[in-house]
């Protein structure tokens, strides 16, 4: 079964994505910020319990997903991650998208879009 | 060589042709954060912004032995600090292998938190408000575009046990109503939801074109760009049977300064508009768009005329406003034009409208150019 992080503060959004991507069969663990997100990650590693993807806001309180995608990419370069955002400025998905995210989406997205987002990552990979 | 590497204000790192950091000297760990441990072995690139990247690019394509190339960028610390940093870079050769040197002074004053450049990007008042409500709108819209299909299968699941309570206690009544109506009204309900989530999301997603990308602004060829909004709407025009011609008075290319995707989205917004002047009309449906140059002023101009209903004098002043339209039924939410208008001005130009009521509009395009050239 594929393990999905999902990093996001808005207690809704997180409830929302948990249904979707449980009814889709995934299995999910959940972060409300950067900081617990990276511990989820480092946590799940030294268990060789590992992850498949993360799903990620850009702004949270304290760290950002920037902040997210810079640590990930720099000691999990294997692990993909894909933004979801409220900023929909396509200057900011140029920068996410170079500095290696695989899938940038605007919100409000439907359940559809992004569960064709993770089974193209999946598919990728 | 060893008095150069041991200046104490300045790092040296030594990067093969492939792009890693093969040695490194100077204060490192207290600079940029790296230990020397750390940065040997890896890629250059990595440590400086996407944006600036093209700098080192420009200089691994062309260089040639003995040449030099002083530059000014940022480099990304550890702890993901944008530092800006003079840059000396030059090729050596050691034991008969190439080489680059570079050698990196820090200016100490211009440190800035790598995540503000996000913000820095869109670093005035509009850009920032825009952004801000669409930040704010989006993510509540995200919480019903996500749990209304998510209500629908609940729904779905539901009808055949709540129909068969109905059945035995016709009588019942839910919220004043007969069941079989509720049932009906579930479809039309739902379908009312997702029709306003959608709006608001097409209201959001129209407020991007605003933030024009001014750090992507190149040198572009005007005709290029109508020529290809006019191919994206090419199956729009036909099945709305509109006859389009294209004149640029004999001109092959006019160069000017802006970005193509904004400006895509802003001649695109003009023809929409003449678009949709057609509904109804039974006449001939024609659009033309003519540019030609006015030397004097050293800018273009470019018309969009069409043969569709016209704008009542009365109200042609609106037209430019947001939020301005007589097709809020159509699901029109009235920012086409005010946005081409915001977009042509940040390319420095001027937009103008004439109209005659049931006859034609006309709107007019006056962008700044840098060169243009006529040919066959």
């Amino acid at each position: 079964m594929k393990k999905i992080l999902v990093v996001d503060d808005e207690l809704c959004t997180m409830r929302a994505l948990y249904r979707i991507l449980k009814l889709e069969g995934f299995e999910i663990s959940a972060s409300s910020s950067v900081d617990e997100g990276i511990a989820t990650i480092e946590m799940l590693n030294n268990t060789c319990d590992q992850l498949d993807l993360i799903i990620a806001d850009i702004q949270m309180p304290g760290k950002t997903g920037m902040d997210l995608l810079l640590k990930v990419k720099e000691f999990y370069p294997g692990l993909p991650v894909i933004i979801i955002t409220g900023y929909g400025s396509p200057q900011i998905e140029r920068i996410f998208r170079e500095t290696g995210c695989v899938d940038f989406i605007y919100k409000p997205f439907s359940p559809e879009e992004l569960i064709t987002s993770i089974k193209k990552v999946f598919n990728n990979n | 060589m060893e008095n150069l590497i041991n200046c104490s204000d300045r790092l040296l790192w030594i990067v093969d042709t492939t792009g890693k950091i093969a040695n490194v000297r100077g204060k490192n760990e207290d600079s940029i954060g790296y230990s020397e441990k750390e940065l040997i072995g890896k890629n250059i690139i990595k440590l400086f912004p996407v944006e600036e990247q093209h700098k080192l690019f420009n200089y691994f394509k062309s260089h040639s032995n003995n040449t030099s190339y002083l530059f000014e960028s940022n480099l990304i610390s550890k702890e993901s600090i944008l530092i800006s940093c003079k840059i000396n870079l030059s090729t050596i050769k050691i034991h008969n292998d190439d080489y680059f040197l570079f050698c990196i002074r820090e200016n100490k004053l211009e440190r800035i938190l790598y995540y503000d450049l996000i913000n820095r990007i869109h670093d005035n008042t509009i850009d920032d408000l825009i952004l801000g409500i669409m930040h704010e709108i989006n993510n509540p819209n995200n919480f019903l575009m996500l749990n209304i299909p998510y209500l629908q299968n609940i729904f779905q699941f539901l009808l055949p046990i709540v129909d068969e309570y109905y059945k035995k206690n016709p009588e019942n009544k839910l919220c004043g109503f007969d069941w079989n109506y509720i049932r009906d009204e579930l479809n039309v309900l739902m379908g009312d939801i997702n029709m306003g989530i959608n709006r608001i999301k097409r209201i959001t997603s129209s407020l991007t074109d605003f933030l024009v990308d001014e750090t992507s602004m190149d040198e572009i060829n005007l005709l290029d760009v109508i020529n290809s909004t006019s191919e994206d709407l090419k199956e729009n025009l036909k099945s709305e049977k509109i006859n389009l011609y294209k004149n640029y008075d004999k001109l092959k290319r006019i160069k000017i300064r802006g970005n193509s995707k904004s400006l895509k989205s802003a001649i695109s917004n003009i023809i929409h508009n003449s678009i949709e002047s057609f509904e109804n009309s039974v006449l001939e449906k024609c659009i033309s768009i003519q540019t030609k140059l006015h030397p004097g002023s050293q800018s273009s101009i470019t018309t969009i005329t069409d043969t569709g209903c016209g704008i009542p004098s009365e109200s042609i002043f609106k037209i430019f406003n947001p939020f301005y339209t007589t097709k809020r039924d159509k699901n029109q939410v009235g920012l086409g034009l005010y946005i081409a208008k915001y977009i042509i001005k940040k390319h420095g130009g001027q937009i103008f409208i004439e109209s005659e009521p049931d006859k034609w509009t006309k709107i007019t395009v006056k962008l700044p150019y840098l060169t243009a050239c006529k040919g066959e």
